[in-house]
């Protein structure tokens, strides 16, 4: 999902990915991840959690905390 | 986002990637952040036969774009120009709206004239900030009433036009479900009012006028005989989709779909057929030729998930159910046309719309003076760091450099300067940040970032004016503005550019380009040159 938002090789995705190693990882599409995100786990993030994820990881950490457990 | 719009902008992507011929160049101007509605709109317009490239123009600078000789769309020249303002950027309700809207609508139009496009607008949707809440409906002046008012005047203005189509953001809004339409955070990160559920509707909706607009409107239906087990549940709409105009037609695997039940009801709708083992493009391929139209205009109706991709023109998915067949064939939206007007070719009403100058009296130098733009600066305090330092990782079109970390932007507060930008239209609160490093008889800038709401005002040549002043009263002779491509910061290399024409300030501001890789401000003063 976080490679198809950002239009790259799913192999290119670790929890270390972020807006530092994706070129395409843009605030926009930053936005458009979290969004995609709570619309598939049926959740929502908060501002702080929104403005202050900045990996995959971390994105992963913020979904575990809610409940749910991402692959 | 739904797995269906995903699955839309995956698929808009790997179009993309493919060695594709775009027919089309569309320009879009919003008063928000529209890039959004890019994938739905190309997608759209490419399985409609209409292959495009669409760019998008600077944030909220619709005035100016237009007006300016070297704006967005004489940059792009598309041959559709979109333009979206929004009520909500167009200062406080009320009569004001339409004055503001009108302004940029016209300037949209001259624009859209001088560069020979189809203009496209969109007009507002009501806001649903409504300070009255519930009691908004009994209020003549309130905000739907005000909003009314300012859209009714648009369509007045705009509809007559031959050489534009309207868009209604409303209906988008209503399509989708006001509760379903805005995501806050979209918003207030990102300046993107509408979710991409509204985007989608608002794509399909321009792509669905512009292809009618260029005539290739649906001209026949290819009924998938394959998966439509009951066809016969389809008569009665397409025999009303018949007398709309629209052919008829049937594709199947093999001439043995003829035994099928209820065959014989359907024969006299049909148009023609290809009932062969070739593959579905070369059936479709046949029936285009043989009813003389091009195989976009031809709409594959299928109860299959999965035929259409790959297929051109459009393709109506019916679902499983016959029962729904009907319905779902009528909410296909194949009839929809523009009014006959629109046929004209767009030179035969002679309107003072119709001139590609700009409206009169309306310059842009004009028009930013209207604005009555304010500019204040403030000192950075340590607390202030995190924002500024936010805000200056986010100014990618005006900065000067790379943005530096903020542990360096704390590490200079007492250099930093924030910008306070506020003008008619509204208070944008902190929208720049300049550092400056006094150095002897002169004063260098090296850190200067403006974030995309307060560009297209003059900002920044009133930025430099003001230290230009500080500077001289300080007994500095020259203020020296250093700045680097980071490959995104056009806007300011532009205005750097020609900062010969700021004039007028006591001492001179020159820009010098310097080459680094790395963040400017986090050098020692001097290091770069």
């Amino acid at each position: 999902m976080v490679a198809g938002v950002l239009e790259v090789d799913p192999a290119e995705v670790t929890d270390e990915s972020g807006p530092e190693t994706i070129p395409t990882w843009t605030s926009l599409r930053h936005l458009q991840l979290v969004v995609t995100l709570e619309e598939v786990y049926g959740l929502s993030f908060a501002f702080e959690e929104i403005r202050d994820v900045r990996s995959v990881g971390a994105l992963r950490d913020v979904l575990r905390a809610k409940g749910t457990v991402p692959a | 986002m739904s797995a269906e719009l995903f699955a839309l902008r995956s698929r808009w992507q790997a179009v993309c990637r493919t060695d594709r011929a775009p027919v089309l160049r569309i320009g879009l101007l919003a008063s928000y952040t529209v890039d959004p509605l890019v994938p739905y709109l190309g997608l759209a317009l490419h399985d409609a036969g209409l292959p495009a490239t669409v760019d998008v123009g600077p944030f909220n600078q619709v005035v100016q774009q237009c007006l300016a000789g070297d704006g967005f769309p004489a940059t792009v020249r598309p041959d559709v120009l979109l333009v979206a303002q929004r009520l909500e950027e167009a200062g406080p309700a009320g009569a004001g709206w339409v004055e503001e809207l009108l302004a940029g609508a016209d300037a949209a139009v001259a624009a859209a004239r001088r560069q020979g496009a189809l203009l496209v607008y969109v007009l507002p949707a009501i806001p649903e900030d409504r300070p009255c809440g519930y009691g908004d409906a009994v209020d003549a002046d309130g905000v739907t009433a005000a909003a009314t008012a300012a859209r009714e005047r648009l369509r007045d203005r705009l509809a007559a036009d031959p050489g534009v189509l309207l868009v209604d953001a409303e209906e988008a809004v209503r399509a989708v479900g006001a509760r379903h339409a805005y995501h806050p955070a979209l918003f207030r990160f990102a300046k993107i009012p509408y979710t991409e559920e509204v985007f989608a509707a608002l794509g399909a909706t321009t792509a669905g006028l512009v292809r009618r607009w260029y005539g290739a409107a649906p001209r026949a239906l290819v009924l998938d005989g394959d998966a439509l087990a009951d066809p016969a549940a389809l008569l009665p709409v397409l025999r009303e989709l018949r007398a709309a105009g629209l052919a008829v037609t049937l594709r199947a695997g093999g001439p043995g779909w003829w035994s099928a039940e209820g065959c014989p009801e359907l024969l006299p709708v049909l148009d023609g057929w290809a009932t062969d083992a070739r593959p579905l493009p070369a059936q479709l391929a046949e029936i285009a030729a043989e009813l003389d139209l091009a195989p976009a205009q031809l709409v594959l109706v299928t109860a299959a998930p999965d035929a259409g991709p790959g297929v051109p023109g459009a393709t109506v998915r019916l679902g499983a159910d016959p029962a729904g067949w009907a319905d779902a064939l009528r909410a296909a939206r194949l009839t929809d046309r523009l009014p006959d007007r629109r046929w004209t070719g767009g030179a035969t009403v002679a309107t003072a719309a119709a001139s590609a100058d700009p409206p009169a009296g309306l310059s842009l130098d004009d028009f930013v003076s209207s604005l009555d733009v304010r500019v204040a600066y403030r000192p950075v305090t340590a607390d202030d760091v995190p924002p500024v330092a936010e805000l200056v990782a986010r100014a990618h079109d005006f900065a000067l450099c790379p943005a530096p970390p903020a542990g360096v932007l704390a590490g200079r507060a007492g250099d930093l300067l924030a910008v306070e930008v506020r003008d008619r239209l509204g208070d944008y609160g902190t929208g720049g940040l300049v550092a400056v490093r006094p150095d002897g008889d002169r004063w260098t800038v090296d850190l200067f970032s403006l974030s995309c709401p307060v560009l297209g005002k003059g900002v920044e040549a009133a930025v430099l004016r003001e230290l230009a002043d500080r500077a001289a009263a300080a007994g500095a002779g020259e203020v020296r503005v250093r700045w680097t491509d980071t490959g995104r910061n056009g806007t300011a290399a532009r205005f750097l550019s020609s900062l010969d024409g700021l004039g007028g300030t006591p001492v001179p501001v020159r820009a010098v380009r310097v080459d680094a890789a790395g963040p400017v401000a986090a050098e020692p003063a001097g290091a770069l040159e």
